[in-house]
């Protein structure tokens, strides 16, 4: 019996892993999957301005985007700062400079909307 | 060759001035938008040294001109002087055919003498009894001022200051950047003569490159808002003119180009707004004798904190 035992037991402790697994994995995934794809430029943007706004109540209306993105830099999380700079260059050349509207899935802009809006209230840098 | 050639002035410039960076930048972008600077500053703050070696790094004819009290009209554009030879009257070039003019402590002369400049900086010609000649192409007045003297000073009216481009405001500089200009100063590297960063030839495509740099609807309704918003502050009587939104606009194409954009953006003009539009905003003169209105460069900021920019 106690041979019998053990074997369930393991069996069970096997099937528990397994579900633990099968969770955090649906979780992790289900935190890829929500964040949303956007492929135009001016949504992503949108996005990122009213996270910008929520986590910043005090900014004031006047501000800019380099303004912002130095406001929200010190913000902890895998964001690829080089990676957003390029992106806000590129869509600023299409806002002021006539340039052709950027394409692609703007993953770091609204990544970092996200991000953003995950942190809460982001003060001011010294 | 932009970004390139504001590093290499700040080069050249720091080589003899210490810690005016900023202040050198500012004068290249009033520079390139053609327009005229205003330095204002406590004596001994290298106002006047900047101006000459910012010219000698621009490969340009400079001339200083000390404005006192007695000075005549006649003393900056020129005039007509009797040829003994000739029997002719021969016009006399004065100094302001010269492509920077330093017009030193500006507010010392009488208005008359004031506005002798106004011509030339406005229409870069100026007319003496009918007879007209053009100023020198590039032309730029860098004038200084000391904001503390109050005895024997002219204060330039506000039609004046409307036509500098920018005032540029000097501070004390730092401890560290003081112990160096003593250091400077004890080794004689105020002396130095200074290389040019280019060649005047140069120049004109530098003048076209500007002018190519574009400017979207949005950003010049932003400027028109943030023009409105400077008149409608309560404790201002003059707001920002139309002229000074011209002149913002201008230095912001300057600054694009120098950040190698051939394109303005909202900051560009952020950056700008307090040296172009600060010297051009009225007072109630009530709130400044009661001391409850704040600095005209404070009225600039809180009108760009109201003023949504496009996004």
């Amino acid at each position: 019996m106690p041979a019998d035992f053990d074997s369930t037991t393991l069996a069970l402790l096997i099937l528990d892993s397994a579900i633990l697994v099968s969770l955090v994995g649906g979780v992790i995934a289900s935190r890829r999957i929500s964040l949303p794809k956007v492929v135009d430029p001016d949504v992503a943007f949108g996005l990122l301005e009213s996270s910008v706004k929520r986590a910043c109540p005090d900014l004031k209306d006047g501000f800019t985007w380099r303004e912002a993105l130095a406001r929200v830099r010190g913000i902890d999380g895998s964001i690829d700062w080089l990676a957003v700079t390029m992106t806000l260059t590129q869509y600023e050349a299409y806002k002021y400079g006539e340039a052709v509207k950027p394409s692609g899935s703007f993953s770091d802009i609204v990544k970092l909307a996200s991000r953003i809006r995950m942190v809460g209230g982001i003060g001011r840098r010294s | 060759m932009a970004g390139d050639l504001s590093e290499r002035l700040l080069k050249g410039v720091g080589k003899v001035v210490v810690g005016r960076e900023k202040e050198a930048r500012l004068l290249l972008v009033a520079f390139l938008a053609h327009g005229h600077v205003l330095l204002e500053g406590v004596p001994g703050i290298s106002k006047t040294l900047l101006a000459k070696v910012f010219s000698s790094c621009m490969g340009l004819e400079f001339k200083r001109v000390q404005f006192t009290p007695d000075m005549m009209p006649l003393d900056i554009v020129g005039g007509f002087v009797f040829n003994l030879k000739s029997r002719e009257f021969d016009f006399r070039k004065g100094p302001i055919f010269s492509n920077i003019l330093l017009a030193d402590e500006i507010n010392r002369a009488p208005p008359k003498v004031q506005s002798a400049l106004l011509e030339g900086m406005q229409e870069r010609q100026v007319t003496i009894e009918g007879h007209t000649e053009l100023l020198p192409e590039p032309f730029m007045v860098v004038a200084t001022e000391n904001p503390v003297e109050f005895h024997g000073v002219y204060p330039l009216p506000e039609g004046q200051l409307d036509r500098f481009m920018m005032k540029v405001v000097f501070e004390y500089p730092e401890g560290a950047v003081e112990t160096e200009i003593l250091r400077r100063n004890l080794n004689g590297i105020d002396l130095i003569p200074v290389e040019p960063v280019l060649s005047k030839e140069q120049i004109p495509k530098l003048f076209r490159d500007v002018n190519s740099v574009k400017v979207s609807d949005e950003i010049l309704e932003y400027l028109s808002s943030l023009a409105k918003q400077t008149r409608t502050e309560e404790r201002v009587i003059l707001g920002a003119s139309p002229r000074a939104i011209v002149h913002l606009v201008e230095a912001a194409r300057a600054f694009a180009f120098l950040d190698g954009r051939d394109y303005v953006i909202p900051d560009d003009i952020k950056e700008l707004a307090v040296p172009v539009l600060a010297h051009r905003i009225g007072l109630e003169q009530s709130a400044i004798l009661k001391g409850t209105s704040p600095d005209t460069a404070t009225i600039i900021r809180e009108a760009m904190e109201k003023v949504r920019p496009p996004r």
